[in-house]
């Protein structure tokens, strides 16, 4: 680069869309961030471009369908390096509800270099604003690391919405109360709105039935030496909620924690995981999970003498005691 | 709360009447069907009419030969008769003789035709009804490329959906759904999610 901006005044970081066979759902939240002050991309000091070519950040919704791939890594290549790449929605991320269809080629990184991960179904516009401040924060360190001559301006004002996002990526707030305020400031959480599951071991009975229903294909349970595992990857849930309403123990539960943009090096690690440890069985000692007390309330009214007994027993005992029981 | 018995007679004289005169128009236009399609296809076909309790009357007809459907429509054509869908289908009963069917639905002042043909699992072809009814554009490029049916004489046979590079007949490699629900992109990603979160990790 033979120009220096060094003097001038922060230049503006160009967005670039491509809709990879997207529902829209990604692009109507895209439009709220041209087009709502409170969210809009000009508090990063971003703008909407139309042409690849002047583009700096390259944003990508969609599965990737067969049917676009090849235009879609033709416009990819005309954004002139160095550039940003962010998936926004599960779909690009891993294929979200499509994955593993013959018509769609996703998880894009497949087929190009990613930078930043914004998942959600969609994501809400503060999740996409938290994300582009990533970019934008990425692209011009890039950018001072490649032209050390002029010097590092990443100090973008941001207002409102934009700094509790920007300020949430930055300290990548994990805590549900970090996310809950920073939402709470920026939009009604509280109205029912889903961010990330939240799942508790003690309560979960291990009846799978999450699995079965969750249309995102993000749940999956593994059996391990110690327990059963639960394992729920937030770059696959669509925050459906299905899950949740099928629980009989509730044991896995809506947040309001909508902060989910994360490097691409992080992808794999998104996980809402916990362990349901073995019990030996009280009778014969066998290992088998345990009886969680959210289901004996679903179940009983009250607790007898005689079912608190025999939750501690297997199956099998379970049946042996009860009949003998009968008399 | 009745009316006088006088009244009362001459209603339902009246609504039997009316109901005569809707019977008698249904069996002309029943009638007046078979004769066009006799007509066009040149020999007698199975046409068969239901009723249901409020009146709505579906016609139901199989063709002996694929090849009718043409002047099939051209009758239907000619009795200002509207094609409203076409739906090819694989169903466990025609596949155990050998066969798979389309259907295409008819729509006649309100009443509906639907016409079955039959064809071979193997190499079936059918004539295209797009010259006939434009409609039938979209649904025979549809059906070209979920199933193993040629379609003769399309005046624009280029895929609708599927990207070229898919091999066509989609729904007849594809299903089961559990297939490719279990597919190796989603066995690659759950590998690499397990691996990236292995508990108890040595730190």
């Amino acid at each position: 680069m033979e120009t220096s901006p060094k003097q001038k005044p922060t230049p503006v970081l160009r967005l670039y869309r491509i809709n990879a066979g997207s529902c829209n759902g990604c692009d109507v939240e895209l439009a709220v961030t041209a087009s709502v002050s409170r969210f809009d991309v000009e508090q990063l000091g971003c703008s909407y471009t139309e042409e690849a070519a002047r583009a700096n950040i390259v944003l990508i919704t969609g599965p990737l369908t067969v049917r676009v791939r090849e235009k879609v890594l033709r416009s990819f290549a005309e954004v002139p390096e160095p550039k940003v790449t962010v998936l926004v929605g599960v779909c690009p991320i891993s294929g979200g509800v499509f994955r593993d269809s013959y018509a769609v080629s996703a998880p894009v990184d497949q087929y190009l270099p990613v930078d930043i991960n914004v998942p959600g179904c969609p994501p809400r516009p503060q999740a996409l604003l938290a994300g582009i401040a990533e970019a934008a924060a990425l692209w011009r360190g890039r950018r001072s690391a490649e032209n050390p001559a002029s010097a590092p301006i990443a100090s973008t004002h941001l207002t409102g919405a934009a700094s509790d996002a920007a300020s949430g990526a930055a300290s990548d707030a994990a805590s549900d109360a970090a996310s809950d305020a920073a939402s709470g400031a920026a939009g009604p959480t509280g109205l029912g709105l889903r961010g990330k599951m939240k799942f508790n071991p003690n309560a979960c009975v291990g009846c799978r039935m999450c699995e079965h229903v969750c249309a995102g294909g993000a749940i999956r349970f593994d059996h391990l030496q110690d327990g059963l595992q639960f394992t729920l990857w937030h770059n696959s849930c669509v925050n459906c909620g299905l899950c949740s309403h099928y629980c009989p123990t509730k044991a896995l539960t809506v947040t309001g924690q909508w902060q989910m943009s994360h490097p691409q090096s992080e992808k794999y690690r998104q996980v809402e995981q916990g362990l349901i440890p073995l019990v030996p069985c009280s009778g014969c000692g066998t290992a088998m999970l345990p009886v969680a007390p959210e289901l004996l309330s679903v179940g009983y009214r009250a607790v007898s003498r005689e079912t608190d007994r025999l939750r501690t027993l297997c199956t099998e005992c379970r049946q042996t005691k009860s009949i003998s029981n009968q008399r | 709360m009745g009316l006088p018995g006088e009244e009362r007679e001459w209603r339902k004289l009246d609504i039997n009447r009316e109901k005569h005169g809707r019977n008698k128009a249904m069996s002309e236009f029943q009638e007046n069907v078979a004769a066009t399609l006799n007509r066009w296809i040149t020999e007698e076909i199975s046409l068969s009419w239901r009723s249901d309790r409020k009146g709505v009357t579906t016609g139901w007809c199989r063709l002996r030969q694929a090849l009718q459907i043409l002047p099939a429509a051209q009758a239907l054509a000619e009795l200002q008769g509207r094609l409203s869908m076409v739906t090819a289908y694989l169903s466990a009963a025609a596949k155990l003789r050998g066969a798979r069917e389309i259907s295409y639905h008819f729509d006649l002042d309100g009443t509906t035709l639907t016409i079955t043909v039959e064809l071979p699992l193997k190499g079936a072809q059918i004539p295209s009804l797009t010259p006939i009814f434009r409609n039938a554009d979209w649904n025979e490029r549809e059906f070209m490329e979920l199933y193993d049916i040629q379609v003769t004489g399309h005046p624009d046979p280029r895929r609708l959906f599927l990207d070229p590079s898919i091999e066509p007949a989609a729904f007849e490699r594809l299903i089961p759904y559990s297939t490719f629900s279990n597919g190796a992109n989603g066995k690659a990603l759950w590998d690499k999610v397990i691996a990236s979160n292995a508990p108890r990790e040595a730190p």
